[in-house]
């Protein structure tokens, strides 16, 4: 890695010149501060302001999970004395019949994963922290083009209003799929579907542009000094998800407009009634949806490499092979859509995908095993960011591990749209994405508020997080492996133990959510003053002031080091005697690079 | 149910199938204790194969736990203590980390790609059956063109159709949708394959014979009247069977998850003795007779009762000769013209309180006449104007 040693102002950050204040600084009035926010082009702002909406999603979301495991505890069943079990907890509306209580689960169970995949997931890491720290870590101004950045916020905003809007109209029941010609048939509402599905293109178009914004940023605006592989893996990681994100969203664009196409028009693309193919669809969706996978895990390895490091004090071991590793999943994100397909497309095509797909699992066990060794011999503090970082280990490997059955032809004919699909799609995307953005919370938590988060709170909330989702999930390969099907509102009777298990898990989860949630305002309006650099990073983003200054450093920063030289360098704002380095190396040795 | 429960439930489920042999497997579909075989020969391939790669992701799993574990413990951070150069790469290991596992997942892949073969392929000798799948039920025809009609309460869910396979057998299930995407499931066989409306799938398999090694049940004579209320069954020495679950696993809908139907597996002689008894109106049977048949056979109790009860669609019962409100607000009286049109094109007029579900059924004009002659009798109210049926007079009270 290239070291460019050059001299840098002695007080970085301290002299008048360019020194704007927080970027959190009131403007005098709440209304000011409305219309400052509501206007801002600060990247940090738009990325707080996506944290607040994405964050809002999981919870509504998450409401959505519970209320489903909830209903799980018992089955329907048609009873003497009417309809028992199942949407009968649903307070709000107690099913007259069998028929209206599988209704209320499948509409609940469609918004769960509309919401958590098109709102939540996907914007999710880099659209808030991707935002926020993106330019900081390259040691950039802003994003390239900061106005397209808050048009994104609206544009995205604006979908899922589009979308839940159907919520109001009576609900859409076709799961967050929209498979044909269930979609399009007459028996779901039609100006249902076409809300959500709408939705979901307009903010499909949030997400192209908040690609290219990110692309365009990372080619430009790199700091002096900063060569391609002296930035961090997570500006790597989000740089790989921009990619997809521009390439892939276009195709669920325009499969969304065919659907509206044939909803309102009555076109035949997809419904064999009007002479279309519902495969078809099928094929459509999957080429955005399972690239859009890997928009959803990127990130969140991009995370986990930055905890790992830090809280570890070790040079990431294998930089460059995290790195391409994460460009090699992209480009192969593309090539194995067709194994969701396993049971419906040709059987040419099913050996094809099957290989292609068993391709994806190589870089991703290269990333743990790089993960693994970066703790041999680190200095491992355990706080809430680096135990969400080992869990994510965990987790992860489980989700990875469970995808080989799934790869394998023979096996997954059994395993397809079972529980244990959903059990491993969710040691995958909560496994993953949402461990890792609970990691990169607690990592960046001090830089962008200015504020600590309380330890013991948040480890009792990781502690529920960790045990709960466990509990919930790993029941669930058992139940799938048992032919427990997938949206399924009801069930046979010697699932109901496991099912029970399940749930009661599901409310642990939950209850450390919200322990979470405390802690996080305990810390805004009680939270001890965070220092510049409480972990002792060695990116750029540790250099800014916390929380950041407007325009985020007083002078562009020139990169001296590399982003994991823990061995050489003492950290910005740091004591040195709280980061000992090791004997320097003799003159002449070679470093680790 | 107690917490205690909630936790041992699942332990002794996992120790209940670990003695019957296998470790994957849990709870039976069937209610014959039987070891986790798989229960076909390609099932039992499968559990291999799975067994295989839970072996090689577990042991990885510990691997990488508990490599990351010792290195928390052995490496935590203590205060004042330099941390330790070490190597940011290291090319044997990193190789060996890459090529290892690419040698066990490309035995996965031909593994599972010959297994999976075994799955898609028949003799030409095979029993074929055709399936049909419509929201929310499956129907079975057979070789010999009869439907099956005995209908059965399974785990809890009611109103599930049975249908015959011969053991030890080979069998080729001919899949067709009439409405959406389903997907034909039988998870002791460890297999599904996808069910459309514009193409025709497959679903190959030969059961394991009716040992005691694999397991069956006895069906004793005196079962056999109760086996099914609408079983036409005649059958009266005991016979061997085992039974599974079928269920469907592609979303398609509000019933879905009630989408269910049992499958037998007897000893083949027993196979033919009772199909060519099973599920074929009498010759002589009453229009009324021959409409009860294709009520059962094309699975019409799945949505409308005949008791009165409010389903997915309006009852039969007291349907005929009397007013209904529809959703377009309008009212009519339900007549043999009105039933043939709802029954024909079913989202022409759709009752208030229901939603346009009902899937178009393919039937032949005898079938077709014969259901409202069924519909008609199990009304109480004789309508003003009858159409006489097949020439023959209707039953009921005069106008």
């Amino acid at each position: 890695m290239t070291t460019i040693d050059t001299s840098r102002p002695a007080d970085h950050g301290h002299d008048d010149h360019g020194h704007h204040g927080s970027y959190l600084k009131s403007r005098g009035s709440i209304w000011a501060d409305i219309i400052n926010w509501a206007t801002t082009v600060d990247h940090k702002k738009i990325g707080v302001m996506y944290l607040v909406a994405v964050l809002f999603f999981f919870f509504c979301g998450g409401l959505m999970a519970i209320l489903l495991r909830t209903d799980l505890l018992d089955p329907i069943r048609d009873t003497a004395t009417g309809v028992t079990g199942g949407s009968s907890f649903l307070v709000f509306n107690k099913p007259e019949s069998i028929g209206a209580a599988g209704q209320n689960y499948n509409r609940i169970m469609t918004l769960h994963g509309a919401i958590m995949v098109f709102m939540f997931i996907v914007p999710g890491i880099p659209a808030s922290l991707g935002n926020f720290f993106l330019p900081l870590m390259i040691g950039a101004k802003d994003v390239a083009f900061p106005k397209l950045n808050l048009f994104s916020w609206y544009v995205y905003l604006f979908g899922a209003l589009f979308a839940l809007w159907s919520v109001g109209m009576g609900g859409v029941e076709t799961g967050w799929t929209f498979y044909t010609p269930y979609s399009s048939s007459e028996a779901v509402d039609h100006a249902n579907v076409v809300l959500v599905v709408l939705g979901v293109f307009i903010m499909g178009f949030s997400s192209i542009m908040t690609g290219l914004n990110f692309v365009v940023t990372v080619h430009k605006l790199r700091a002096p000094g900063m060569g391609w592989f002296d930035m961090p893996l997570f500006v790597w990681a989000v740089y790989a998800t921009a990619l997809i994100q521009v390439l892939a969203t276009p195709v669920i664009g325009i499969t969304t407009l065919l659907l509206i196409f044939e909803r309102v028009f009555g076109i035949g693309i997809f419904d064999p009634a009007l002479g279309g193919d519902p495969v078809l669809f099928q094929h459509f969706f999957w080429f955005y949806s399972h690239p859009v996978v890997y928009i959803m895990i990127l990130p969140a390895m991009g995370v986990i490499s930055e905890c790992i490091a830090v809280h570890a004090r070790k040079p990431i071991f294998g930089y460059h092979a995290i790195a391409f590793s994460s460009l090699a999943i992209a480009g192969v994100a593309f090539l194995v859509w067709g194994h969701h397909l396993f049971t419906s497309e040709g059987e040419l095509a099913a050996v094809v995908f099957s290989a292609l797909t068993f391709l994806v699992a190589i870089p991703t066990a290269v990333k743990v095993f790089n993960w693994v060794s970066t703790l041999y011999k680190g200095s491992i503090a355990l706080n809430t960011a680096m135990l969400y970082a080992l869990a994510f280990i965990f987790t992860f490997s489980v989700g990875g591990l469970t995808g080989l059955p799934l790869a394998t032809l023979a096996t997954d004919l059994h395993l397809h749209d079972t529980y244990y699909v959903v059990a491993h799609f969710h040691y995958v995307m909560f496994g993953g994405m949402v461990i890792g953005m609970m990691a990169g919370l607690h990592h960046w938590w001090p830089k962008m508020f200015g504020k600590m988060v309380s330890e013991p709170i948040s480890i009792t909330g990781f502690a529920l997080v960790f045990i709960g989702f466990n509990l919930t999930f790993i029941i669930q390969f058992i139940l799938g492996v048992n032919g427990m099907p997938r949206r399924y509102a009801s069930y046979i009777d010697e699932f109901r133990q496991m099912h029970q298990f399940s749930t009661i898990g599901s409310w642990i989860l939950a209850l450390g959510f919200l322990i979470h949630l405390f802690a996080f305002l305990h810390s805004m309006f009680k939270g001890k003053p965070a220092p510049a650099n409480p972990w002792g990073g060695l990116t750029l983003e540790w250099e800014a002031d916390a929380p950041p200054d407007e325009h985020n450093f007083a002078h562009e920063p020139l990169v001296t080091h590399g982003p994991y030289d823990f061995d050489d360098v003492v950290p910005p704002h740091c004591d040195p005697a709280d980061f000992p380095l090791p004997e320097p190396l003799p003159a002449g040795a070679k470093g680790h690079h | 149910m107690t917490l205690t429960n909630f936790i041992t439930a699942p332990m002794q489920m996992l120790a209940q199938t670990q003695s019957n042999g296998s470790v994957w497997y849990g709870p039976r579909h069937d209610d014959a204790a039987i070891g986790g075989v798989g229960h076909t020969q390609q099932g039992s391939e499968v559990e291999a194969l799975f067994a295989f790669i839970n072996w090689v992701s577990i042991v990885s799993l510990v691997l990488v736990c508990g490599l990351s574990l010792y290195f928390v413990v052995r490496y935590r951070r203590k205060a004042g203590v330099p941390i330790e150069r070490s190597p940011a790469h290291n090319a044997p290991l990193e190789v060996a980390w890459t090529v290892v596992p690419t040698i066990f997942l490309v035995i996965m892949f031909f593994w599972g790609f010959w297994a999976y073969a075994d799955g898609q392929i028949a003799g030409s000798d095979a029993e074929t059956i055709d399936v049909t799948a419509q929201k929310w039920n499956w129907d079975f025809q057979y070789s010999n063109g009869a439907l099956s009609t005995v209908i059965v309460d399974k785990g809890g869910f009611k109103e599930a159709k049975m249908f015959l396979v011969p053991a030890d057998t080979p069998v080729l299930l001919r899949l067709k949708s009439l409405d959406v995407i389903h997907s034909f499931f039988v998870p002791d066989f460890r297999m599904k394959s996808d069910v459309f409306p514009n193409r025709m799938t497959s679903y190959a398999f030969q059961t394991h014979p009716l040992t005691d090694e694999y397991g069956f049940r006895w069906n004793e004579p005196e079962q056999n009247k109760e086996q099914g209320r609408e079983g036409n069954v005649v059958w009266t020495t005991r016979y061997k069977y085992r039974e599974h679950v079928i269920f469907c696993a592609e979303y398609c809908g509000d019933a879905h998850s009630r989408m269910s139907a049992v499958l037998r597996v007897v000893e083949p002689e027993v196979y033919k003795e009772l199909v060519s008894q099973w599920s074929r109106p009498d010759p002589n049977a009453t229009p009324e007779e021959i409409g009860r048949w294709v009520y059962l056979a094309k699975s019409c109790n799945g949505c409308h009762s005949v008791d009165g009860k409010a389903n997915t669609g309006p009852t039969w019962q007291n349907l005929f000769g009397y007013e209904h409100q529809y959703t377009d607000g309008s009212t009519i009286l339900a007549d043999e013209n009105h039933l043939r049109e709802s029954i024909l094109i079913p989202g022409a007029k759709v009752r208030a309180g229901f939603a346009n579900q009902m899937s178009i059924i393919p039937l032949t004009d005898k079938e077709l006449n014969s259901v409202i002659a069924y519909i008609r009798s199990l009304s109480d109210k004789a309508p003003s104007t009858i159409i006489p049926s097949n020439g023959e007079s209707t039953e009921g009270g005069e106008g």
